[in-house]
């Protein structure tokens, strides 16, 4: 009996087994751990600004949209005063003439915006169809590349987007052809961004994303410095949850705010990570409402959080600021927008720049991308005079 | 049209080739599928469109239809129901899971174990001995070239699952499992107790 197993074993062909062994040695190297990182917490939080003392704002600009429609703003600080923003602009949300559009405020007006990603250029860069975009998300990391993280469709709806990835080396004058994320094995299907990375220590990023497609629920990527996909993890109890918007709070902390997309609770969730991302505290609904409608969060140089939220249950007729220390309990602090009837006023990005100037673009009415900027000391007088959140 | 391009675009005119070469059992079906690929519509081939929804097929893939293509295709997937009904329902079963389908039971997502793939490795290195043991050598050639070309990152994905599957090797599985189904082969090659005599 062991003498057949012996001559069985030794009478098979053992050139394919070989080969395969020779295989798995190449292939050992992608064994190797990822290298445990922490966030950059001073790269993506600009060191607080001498204090003013001084209430200034909102100053409102309107920025100059090219087409009807215009949705989904993001926001970066592009240094020595000026800032870039890019949103999606087109007859209308998924209609095929949408565009990415990047626009410039050269510290005195806000430049005309300039497509820098449409169907056609997507299509030319990767060899695919693309039918429309959407959610560009701008990110300056310390190298000085300016990143535009975006989605396409093919076919389909909004759940059936991949995410395209293209960098700048001249802040937004020209940029490099985009490249697909791959994010899922079927058919690249249903990986969604709306917010900004978390750099991290390694010279790679997090990306918080979301997924549409069959459930929804909120993902983080981890990107190398090329921005390619190294390791992806879903958040714990965040069905329903979408859109994850997420800071650093210190070296290993950070924390997420998510949209509320169908719990039946319309309102915002909360999640905490102790470890740089590796792992998160199950979403948990705090006293803040949410209409299905994205929210931003923004970690101001002071320490304190700040988010924009639409603070109805089931409209985008206001828009709002809170204020809060801890991410769990929140104050408000202002109104930005009280509309009526079917005005929207939507998808928020935040950002606070170099000289400590608090700035919040938004979707105004659908037809153009509106930014108010503050500073903190303005902000401050204003949350004084707003109730609590009951 | 550079030459990455036009790798990917011939190979969605293979697929295409295949796709008749099934319906019509013809040898010119091969260069139609890629004559097809080629047809430009809407600006763009027919190849950038089926890619634009598809995607690149894994390396597994793209070895089953180079061998079908030379008339090669593994017998025990070309003239059995085991294998490609093991496959198929295994794929079914991954994409349900990764797809988020079963996300009220849990999050765990098996295509994660594609990034960091010590797991993987581990199954495949147990699924080699069976396929050597099986005596199943043209598995094994191929399990090689798809671990060769993960390490070499020839696909754009870097997660090991995209190399080794795609949905549309999951669907054809399912089919040949179906038109298989009764029909069962001896292996590639004869195991050493059945030829020692």
């Amino acid at each position: 009996m062991k003498y057949k197993l012996l001559k069985n074993l030794f009478s098979r062909k053992p050139a394919a087994l070989i080969a395969f062994l020779i295989a798995l040695a190449a292939a050992v190297d992608s064994l190797r751990p990822l290298p445990r990182t922490t966030f950059a917490i001073e790269e993506s939080q600009p060191a607080p600004a001498p204090s003013s003392g001084q209430q200034r704002g909102p100053v409102i600009h309107d920025l100059p949209n090219p087409a009807a429609s215009a949705h989904s703003a993001s926001l970066v600080d592009l240094g020595e005063q000026q800032l870039g923003a890019a949103w999606f602009s087109g007859s209308r949300e998924g209609a095929s003439d949408v565009s990415i559009v990047f626009s410039r405020f050269d510290g005195t007006q806000w430049q005309a915006p300039r497509v820098i990603a449409s169907n056609e250029k997507l299509q030319d860069d990767q060899g695919r169809i693309t039918r429309k975009l959407g959610n560009p998300v701008l990110w300056l990391d310390k190298e000085a590349r300016l990143h535009l993280w975006f989605v396409s469709v093919a076919y389909g709806g909004w759940a059936g987007s991949s995410i395209n990835h293209q960098i700048s080396y001249d802040k937004g004058a020209s940029w490099q052809p985009a490249e697909k994320l791959i994010t899922s094995p079927f058919w690249n299907l249903s990986t969604l961004v709306r917010t900004p990375p978390l750099p991290l220590s390694d010279g790679g990023f997090a990306l918080p994303v979301y997924h549409e497609f069959i459930s929804k629920y909120s993902e983080w990527l981890r990107l190398d410095h090329s921005g390619k996909v190294v390791d992806k993890l879903r958040i714990d109890g965040a069905r329903h949850q979408i859109q994850p918007s997420a800071v650093a709070l210190a070296p290993n902390q950070a924390i997420m705010v998510t949209r509320d997309a169908g719990s039946g609770q319309n309102a915002i969730h909360v999640s905490l990570s102790d470890d740089a991302g590796r792992h998160w505290s199950n979403l948990e609904a705090v006293k803040l409402a949410n209409p299905n409608a994205s929210v931003a969060l923004l970690r101001l140089n002071d320490g304190r959080l700040l988010l924009a939220y639409n603070p109805q249950e089931s409209s985008r007729q206001q828009l709002a600021l809170a204020l809060s220390s801890d991410g769990k309990s929140w104050s408000p602090a202002m109104m930005l927008e009280v509309g009526q009837d079917s005005d929207e006023f939507s998808y928020p990005a935040l950002l606070q720049d170099h000289a400590g100037m608090i700035h919040v673009a938004y979707t105004w009415k659908r037809t153009h991308i509106r930014l108010q900027s503050f500073t903190s000391e303005f902000l401050d007088s204003q949350a004084v005079k707003s109730r609590p959140v009951p | 049209m550079t030459t990455k391009l036009l790798i990917a675009y011939s190979l969605q005119g293979l697929m295409l080739g295949w796709l008749l070469q099934q319906l019509f059992k013809n040898r010119w079906a091969w260069p139609c599928g890629l004559l097809l690929a080629a047809l430009p519509l809407a600006g763009m081939p027919l190849a950038g469109h089926l890619r634009g929804f598809f995607g690149d097929p894994s390396i597994t893939s793209i070895q089953l239809l180079v061998l079908a293509l030379l008339g090669r295709s593994p017998k025990s997937l070309a003239q059995d129901w085991r294998a490609p009904l093991l496959i198929g329902l295994g794929g079914v079963l991954f994409y349900t899971l990764a797809l988020g389908g079963a996300i009220k039971l849990g999050m765990a997502d098996p295509y994660r174990l594609g990034y960091q793939p010590g797991i993987l490795f581990g199954a495949l290195t147990t699924l080699a001995l069976f396929l050597w043991w099986r005596g199943q050598a043209l598995w094994l050639w191929l399990l090689s070239i798809d671990l060769l070309a993960f390490a070499q990152a020839f696909e754009l994905s870097q997660n090991l699952w995209d190399s080794l599957l795609d949905p549309q090797l999951v669907f054809v599985c399912l089919i040949l499992a179906y038109r298989n189904r009764g029909h069962q082969t001896t292996a590639n090659y004869a195991p050493a107790d059945s030829t020692s005599n």
